[in-house]
């Protein structure tokens, strides 16, 4: 009896070891990375990126400033409010109280993606979590301790009825490696995918794919891909001295920073021919919107770099505003034969003064 | 009060220590945020630097009193004491002073007249006003009680022991940092109560280790140079020897895990931007361990000293033994 006790006694422990040990990420469901906003025709997506809120902030200033953005395209409400990383940087918990309660003040529905900076501050990350939990206006989904890297991966379906009009991703780009950025991991990639599936209620890739099979997305990361780069050189390369060339449109004044690797996200994006764009901040210094085929494909994907939105860490005076797409259901022709899924327009707005167009498709 | 005054005096040395003590605390988170303003403005390029200067002067007087404190304890004349005394309260009249019309001008031109902004702090800048206020009130009373003891000679010296300016102009370096990385552990400490514990917990620790190795070499130091038993050289090569294991050890293990998770900082210690931006130029590796090595070759060169005057008075013994 004294030995089968002592075996059941070392028994025990072992399994309690062992769940504890087996107690790791947790693999959610796909509806629990979805949040729903009734779709309309032309619902338009304000893309605010940089804010860079600090301690050094004058809140009424800036909030009054990014009010005069979000309206400043022909004073239209916003839809939805995507602010592309780094809102915060050297900010503290005041700062991030202040900012998120004056988002909710406007009483349009936002998102909050994760940029490099965004953690660096007087609070710990479950304070900012704890915050964006809290907030009334905020649609980030709550998935803590998930089996994919980052914290801000998500989608929101654009629906009418019950019937998936549009999506949009935001993804985290996470912030360093060593000493260099980030990239998108694999694991982050293989979300999106099961995203993408599984919202179009497929569990496999269908064994025929079209332009028509999935409905139109828009991704949203503020660290850019590699393949920013490419387009930018590119660009540059083939159109000297120029910024606009057809739908394309150019005005990068410093480098880009990109991840140190090629990932597998613009192969995934060319396979399912999904998503239209991928829209990134991080590098102030560059707006642009050029069509990038990958790797010779036939599905063009829109890389876009955002407005910086704020005055704070390093600015150009004429390169601060807000990007703004509007989504159609079906394509429309641009004046150069181009489909185009959404309109793209970018506003330059300063402190005194009004906003004024910077680029915008030409719709035919 | 002149019943007070004569028991602070016989229990000077118990006071001294107790108000060293808790002003290093006060140093140390000031001098932490003193560094966090000061990235801020590196980080925004010198915008709107202005109006976080006054902050970050007035975050710099406690670690400026302590140190003048440490000094006017050690000197061991009244000369010096009084000069020390009247460096501290000067300094403190002028920088108040600055303080004050600086504050004053950013409330009424950057801020158009408001008195509570509550960026920096929740009451800034008022209570920037405030503290340089007090600072300067304190700068005139050393300079009152200076007047006074020139009459009444209340400064005394207790100590014969001969001062070393060296070890001061040494401490005057070493301060600062070692008051900055405790500052930093205080801070760290602070979300354990908010229920956050960072996820790389394996990774951080030693971090934590090592910020407090500075602080731990102030207090060794103090021991020693207070020690009055036997085998004093003993003492100080086993708190030599100690501290370099100490960081010696703490540093492997942080460099390993370092090298076994590339997100250790990012994703552990995403607070503590000061080390992400140090880490890509190799800097941050470098800082703890720099000063105490330094402070290790300090207490080696000194026991070899030592060891040198000890057999010159073993050899003295010995010769007056013969006679």
């Amino acid at each position: 009896m004294r030995k089968i006790s002592k075996y059941s006694s070392i028994a025990l422990l072992v399994t309690l070891l062992c769940s504890c040990a087996s107690s790791g990420p947790i693999r959610y469901e796909t509806k629990d990375y979805v949040k729903e906003l009734a779709w309309k025709e032309n619902f338009l997506v304000c893309h605010l990126g940089d804010l860079h809120i600090s301690k050094l902030t004058n809140f009424d200033y800036e909030f009054a400033w990014y009010k005069k953005v979000i309206f400043a395209n022909e004073g239209q409400t916003p839809d939805l409010i995507v602010l592309n990383g780094d809102v915060f940087m050297n900010a503290d918990k005041e700062g991030v109280r202040r900012t998120f309660e004056f988002f909710d003040s406007l009483k349009i529905p936002f998102v909050f993606n994760y940029g490099n900076h965004d953690l660096e501050g007087a609070y710990s990350p479950k304070y900012l979590l704890d915050t964006i939990k809290n907030s009334s206006y905020c649609l980030n989904p709550h998935t803590p301790n998930d089996d994919v890297f980052g914290t801000s991966n998500f989608v929101i379906n654009l629906m009418n009825n019950n019937e998936l009009k549009y999506q949009v991703f935001i993804v985290d780009s996470n912030s360093y490696k060593y000493d260099g950025y980030d990239d998108i991991h694999q694991d982050q990639i293989d979300w999106y995918e099961r995203m993408l599936l599984e919202t179009h209620g497929y569990t496999t890739a269908p064994s025929v794919i079209d332009e028509d099979t999935f409905t139109k997305s828009l991704f949203f990361c503020h660290i850019p891909v590699r393949e920013f780069r490419k387009a930018r050189d590119n660009f540059k390369d083939n159109n000297p001295g120029v910024k606009v060339n057809g739908d394309n449109f150019c005005d990068s004044r410093e480098g880009i920073g990109h991840g140190k690797n090629d990932t597998e996200l613009m192969n995934v994006i060319n396979k399912y021919k999904a998503t239209t764009m991928i829209a990134a901040n991080h590098d102030h210094e560059n707006i642009f919107d050029l069509w990038y085929y990958h790797n010779d494909s036939t599905w063009p994907v829109r890389l876009i770099y955002g407005y910086k939105s704020g005055y704070s860490c390093y600015y150009t005076e004429d390169m601060i505003g807000g990007t703004f797409y509007t989504l159609f259901e079906e394509s429309k022709k641009s004046i150069h034969g181009n489909d185009l899924y959404f309109k793209d327009t970018m506003i330059h707005v300063p402190y005194v003064g009004e906003g004024e167009v910077t680029w915008e498709n030409s719709l035919a | 009060m002149g019943k007070l005054i004569s028991v602070i005096h016989e229990k000077r040395i118990l006071v001294a220590r107790i108000l060293l003590t808790c002003l290093y605390f006060v140093a140390s988170i000031s001098v932490f945020y003193g560094v966090r303003i000061m990235f801020l403005i590196l980080s925004n390029y010198g915008l709107n630097s202005i109006s976080v200067i006054p902050a970050f002067i007035t975050l710099c007087y406690p670690l400026f009193l302590l140190f003048m404190l440490i000094l006017f304890i050690h000197v061991t004349t009244i000369k010096a004491k009084r000069r020390t005394l009247l460096v501290t309260g000067l300094t403190y009249l002028v920088c108040g002073l600055f303080g004050i019309i600086l504050s004053i001008i950013l409330m009424s031109v950057i801020y158009d007249g408001k008195v509570v902004v509550g960026n920096i702090t929740k009451l800034f800048p008022l209570d920037i006003l405030l503290w340089n206020i007090v600072v300067f009130l304190v700068g005139i009373c050393c300079l009152i009680f200076l007047s006074i003891d020139k009459k009444n000679n209340i400064i005394t010296v207790t100590s014969d022991k001969k001062f070393k300016p060296l070890r001061f102009v040494l401490l005057g370096f070493y301060l600062p940092f070692a008051a900055y990385f405790f500052g930093e552990c205080l801070f760290g400490f602070t979300y354990i109560f908010e229920g956050y514990i960072s996820p790389k917990w394996y990774g951080v620790l030693p971090i934590y280790m090592l910020y407090l190795a500075m602080t731990i070499g102030l207090v060794l130091y103090c021991i020693n140079i207070h020690y009055k038993g036997k085998n004093k050289t003993k003492l100080q090569i086993i708190s030599t020897i100690s501290l370099v294991l100490y960081v010696a050890i703490f540093l492997v293990w942080y460099l390993v895990a370092y090298n076994l998770d590339p997100y250790l900082i990012a994703q552990g210690l995403t607070w503590e931007f000061e080390i992400l931006i140090s880490i890509k130029k190799p800097i941050g590796y470098l800082a703890i361990p720099a000063w105490i090595f330094i402070l290790a070759i300090y207490y080696t060169v000194k026991m070899i000293v030592l060891k040198k005057t000890h057999k010159y008075e073993q050899e003295q013994e010995t010769l007056q033994q013969d006679e």
